[in-house]
């Protein structure tokens, strides 16, 4: 739910990273972080288990220029992936403004996107979301990695809404950025609340 | 006028603000409409906001409630802490929430900060919601790709 403050002219904004367990939604955000001038990003949060596994979330608020006038922040979220913290995910989804499904593209972790997304569809029909109305994008990423399932089959048994689709190698910051921009103009333009 | 300006006007008029380090009033998504210093603000919002929602949850395994209007949410020891009260503001829930340190008397704020959340309940039921709240239509009816570049360019991107 964003949250558009007309006197003050600021509109603020929460993207959520979903997607299984080590599938880098984390290091989308730390390469924000790490890509991002000093003065335009807040702390970034992380709640991690002692091996380094987001717990909770992490949490980074993004300052952006303004936009029609309006000054534009996003909150971006991501969830932790392991199987277990469904009730966190479930959390974390409430007044989601958009979703980056981050997709392994590695063979042997189809099943666990599936599973996924299968999750986030339940969970955002759960809070009375329409599937079809919320600003997703999806991220396949790891393409640097050897053994991974083509684009086309990523899109055919992952994207059968035909959201707007990147591939991404996080990890050195390929398509993160093109990711968020993306996923940033959706979720922008579908701010309820004319002038 | 609106919402933010009618919360700051409440704090500072009556001097609220200077009950602890840092005084917040947030939205149940974890944004602060209301702090009495900048610094950190939204990252205190988002980790408020998750601490109170995982704690309903949490109370959720052993109650059928639906609505913890009130209860109240504390992590302290004798002298400092956090502590987080629901307050209701046209029928919205926000969070009212303390980080205190070096606290003589951690009791006696807290009491303060209940009576300051019924106040602020009563002193805001006397506006109306904002015009602006119930907008109808898009805000951006349309956006070019040049002016997402523009918008991410200010971060150094």
């Amino acid at each position: 739910m964003s949250f558009v403050n007309y006197h003050t002219k600021e509109v603020n904004c929460k993207i959520v990273y979903y997607g299984p367990g080590l599938g880098g939604k984390t290091t989308n955000i730390q390469h924000v972080y790490k890509r991002t001038a000093g003065n335009n990003k807040g702390k970034m949060v992380t709640l991690n288990t002692e091996n380094e596994r987001t717990l909770f979330f992490d949490f980074l608020p993004l300052d952006l220029a303004e936009i029609r006038g309006f000054k534009t922040r996003m909150h971006l979220y991501t969830v932790p992936g392991q199987v277990i913290y469904e009730a966190s995910r479930k959390l974390i989804l409430r007044g989601v403004d958009g979703v980056v499904f981050v997709a392994d593209s590695q063979v042997d972790k189809m099943e666990a996107n599936l599973e996924s997304f299968q999750g986030l569809k339940n969970n955002l029909k759960e809070q009375g979301y329409d599937l079809e109305r919320v600003p997703i994008v999806m991220q396949w990423n790891k393409r640097d990695l050897p053994n991974i399932a083509s684009v086309q089959e990523l899109e055919k048994k992952l994207n059968e809404y035909d959201f707007p689709s990147f591939e991404a190698c996080a990890l050195k910051g390929e398509g993160v950025f093109e990711t968020l921009k993306s996923i940033s103009k959706y979720v922008l333009l579908n701010i309820k609340g004319g002038l | 006028m609106n919402l933010n300006s009618h919360i700051k006007d409440f704090f500072f008029e009556n001097e609220y603000d200077r009950l602890a380090e840092d005084i917040s009033i947030i939205r149940k998504d974890g944004i602060p409409v209301f702090s009495n210093r900048n610094q950190s603000s939204v990252t205190i919002g988002a980790l408020i906001s998750g601490l109170w929602q995982a704690s309903e949850s949490l109370s959720k395994q052993v109650t059928e409630k639906e609505r913890f209007k009130d209860y109240r949410l504390a992590f302290d020891s004798s002298d400092q802490g956090v502590y987080v009260l629901p307050v209701f503001i046209f029928d919205e829930l926000y969070f009212l929430s303390a980080i205190y340190n070096k606290e003589r008397n951690p009791g006696k704020l807290k009491s303060q900060l209940r009576l300051i959340k019924s106040s602020l309940e009563i002193y805001m039921s006397g506006f109306k919601k904002n015009k602006s709240e119930s907008r109808e239509g898009y805000l951006f009816e349309d956006i070019t790709d040049e002016e997402i570049d523009s918008m991410f360019k200010v971060s150094g991107i």
